[in-house]
């Protein structure tokens, strides 16, 4: 737990970064340096699917399309994007302790203290035979969403 | 993950930041001084002189194209852990249920993906 | 096997009494400027190779048969002024390289050279060098972004694209490998196979050798290599994302691409072509090291070089005929195979091509 001071102190840092500056792209790049450790972390406690996931979806995916979308909507033009709001800070103050205090209270105890090592396969056994129908709905639920922002986006008159 | 990769995973990014940061710093001092011309704080356009800023340009054919390309990624990264798997049930003789189960969840994307074609998500020139 | 070179620096640190973990740091940054290394070294095979191809004789001037010729340019790149436009936001202009010398820097570490050459044996570590060239992809765009002209931005944004849209059929014709191997690291791939080529992936199956091309390319589609080279397209853009950098911050670019194209053909030629894998066993130790450092880089070579005749004989592709074939072409094909060898591996039982023959 130490050695990952470091890094746990780096996705704070960086966090609050991404919210509190100014320029769009210094955002994406804390976002970008946030994924990569946020990858590190799982992947420094056995946990190598885990980082993967995070690095392909997150780094591979979602960093990239919100590099188009800064291109198409243009911050000269609409000066008012990144204006924020006082009243929103002490929202999202509450909201997030809220959120802590759920979260903290929801993780068993004994989890905090022994480190819990779930190899791959016994991962992908359960999601075959216990959690198949999940598996299989994801698949799904990816194909309703593809259709949905495909056809939304194709409103758009460029 | 052993202490030595966690290790080197921290050490060779430091290193490889504070050497492109040398780097510069030995080449600024080698480098001469940038003189004064006519044309050398303005962007290279074919000899012209460039009359606008920066636009930012962007096709919605290029944002389709991230938003399939990024439910795709979600699709494989889902998919990576059975594959994974798969010699060591085969083994056991079950390679046939996971064939099934994959078939389904690899059609039902394909036809996401045949959808965007006949809908002409992928065509870049509009006729 | 699994610890790499950590008892290769305990000899030495019991020989010079002291602790192995800056033997650790001094080899890691060894590989990785071996590897800068050997792409400056690239650029110097490109233009003898490109030399062969139009007719004529390359440089053969700087040192025997030109070869220091990458350390003038080298000298050059560092005696450059350091443009930069006006306007233009100068801590992205200076960050944007960074993120292809990261990709290198990232790769080099779970490449495996032999059997006990490596950095770092990490399981999942061919989906961590996909992940990780997305990254690359990012300095693009971010090069374009930060150029101040549209010109680059265009370039920049052809390349992200064309990044992401290679990107899924180069996981699809992994998997066809994850299927075979049971593994998902590149070390536990190479074990899977052995040194004689009716052993490797690539002649297990009809759809493995599918498989192979399409990995092939993909990986030149995702280092920007001709004919995919519209990010940088050097008749259009004049030189695309890259056009407002000079001297080092091109230098970075350029050799981080010709490193990444090394990488890239290693990881192919470990994937499909057996790795470093001997033929015989008779070998031990140090010696075995050695020949199979020497197998891999001639496997890598000959993937390289192809790559680089590739760039000299073939026409760029259009933007929207790179897109028609990722998508239309490419990942149908690619989804093909990895039913096709699913299907091979349940009714044959996992054996490859050669063995179904052996026993009939």
């Amino acid at each position: 737990m130490g050695s990952m001071f470091v890094f746990l102190i780096l996705i704070i840092i960086l966090s609050l970064l991404s919210i509190f500056l100014n320029n769009i792209i210094y955002i994406v790049l804390s976002l970008i340096g946030l994924f990569f450790n946020l990858a590190f972390i799982y992947m420094s406690l056995d946990l190598e699917f885990l980082g993967i996931v995070q690095l392909m979806v997150n780094m591979g995916g979602v960093v990239v399309l919100i590099l188009f979308s800064i291109l198409l909507t243009d911050q000269e033009k609409n000066p008012k994007l990144l204006k924020k709001n006082k009243k929103n800070y002490l929202l999202a103050t509450i909201a997030t302790s809220f959120f802590l205090f759920i979260i903290m209270k929801s993780i068993p105890e004994h989890t905090l203290k022994e480190k819990v090592e779930i190899p791959l396969t016994v991962l992908t056994k359960y999601l075959i035979t216990n959690f198949l129908l999940s598996f299989e709905l994801a698949s799904f639920v990816l194909l309703g969403v593809l259709i949905l922002a495909v056809t939304l986006v194709r409103g758009v008159k460029s | 993950m052993s202490k030595m990769s966690f290790f080197l995973f921290l050490y060779l990014p430091c290193f490889a930041f504070l050497f492109y940061i040398g780097i510069h710093f030995l080449v600024k001092k080698v480098s001469p001084k940038n003189k004064p011309g006519q044309y050398q704080d303005k962007v290279y356009e074919c000899g012209l002189v460039p009359e606008k800023n920066q636009q930012k340009v962007l096709s919605i054919r290029f944002f389709v194209v991230a938003i399939i390309f990024l439910i795709f990624d979600i699709e494989t990264t889902l998919m990576i852990p059975v594959f994974k798997e798969f010699k060591n049930f085969n083994t056991q003789g079950e390679g046939f249920f996971i064939l099934i189960i994959m078939l389904s969840f690899l059609f039902v994307l394909f036809e996401g993906l045949l959808f965007c074609w006949k809908k002409g998500d992928l065509k870049w020139i509009k006729d | 096997m699994d610890q790499g070179l950590i008892p290769f620096y305990k000899i030495i640190a019991d020989y010079i009494k002291i602790s192995f973990v800056p033997l650790a740091i001094i080899f890691s940054t060894i590989f990785l400027l071996l590897l800068f290394l050997i792409g400056a070294l690239g650029t110097y095979a490109e233009r003898k190779i490109s030399a062969d191809i139009q007719k004529r004789l390359g440089p053969n001037r700087v040192g025997p048969f030109g070869l220091f010729q990458f350390i003038a340019d080298a000298l050059k790149m560092i005696l450059k002024q350091n443009l930069m436009p006006k306007g233009v936001n100068s801590f992205l202009f200076f960050i944007a390289p960074l993120f292809a010398f990261l990709t290198i820097t990232f790769s080099i570490l779970v490449l495996p050279f032999s059997d006990t050459i490596f950095l770092i044996d990490f399981s999942m570590s061919a989906y961590f060098l996909v992940a990780i060239s997305s990254l690359m992809g990012i300095g693009i765009f971010l090069g374009g972004y930060a150029s101040g002209s549209t010109w680059g931005l265009l370039g920049g944004v052809r390349g992200a694209c064309q990044m992401i849209s290679y990107e899924v059929p180069l996981v699809i014709s992994l998997f066809s490998i994850t299927i075979l191997s049971g593994e998902t690291s590149l070390q536990g791939i190479n074990h899977a196979q052995s040194g004689m080529p009716f052993y490797w992936f690539i002649f297990h199956n009809p759809f493995s050798f599918i498989s192979f091309f399409i990995f092939f390319i993909c990986i030149m589609a995702e280092t920007n290599r001709a004919p995919f080279d519209l990010p940088e397209s050097e008749s259009e853009l004049v030189s695309g994302f890259h056009t407002e950098y000079s001297g080092m911050k091109y230098a970075f670019f350029a050799i981080s691409e010709f490193s990444q194209v090394f990488v890239v053909s290693l990881v192919a030629s470990v994937l499909f072509l057996g790795g470093y894998n001997l033929p015989l066993n008779f070998f031990d130790g140090v010696l075995k090291n050695i020949l199979q450092l020497i197998t891999l880089f001639l496997k890598t070579g000959t993937l390289y070089f192809f790559i680089i005749v590739f760039r000299w004989t073939l026409p760029r592709l259009k933007a929207d005929q790179l897109i028609t074939l990722s998508w239309k072409y490419l990942t149908p094909i690619a989804i093909f195979c990895l039913v096709g060898s699913t299907c091979w591996m349940v009714f044959f039982n996992g054996k490859s091509l050669w063995e179904v023959c052996l026993f009939f």
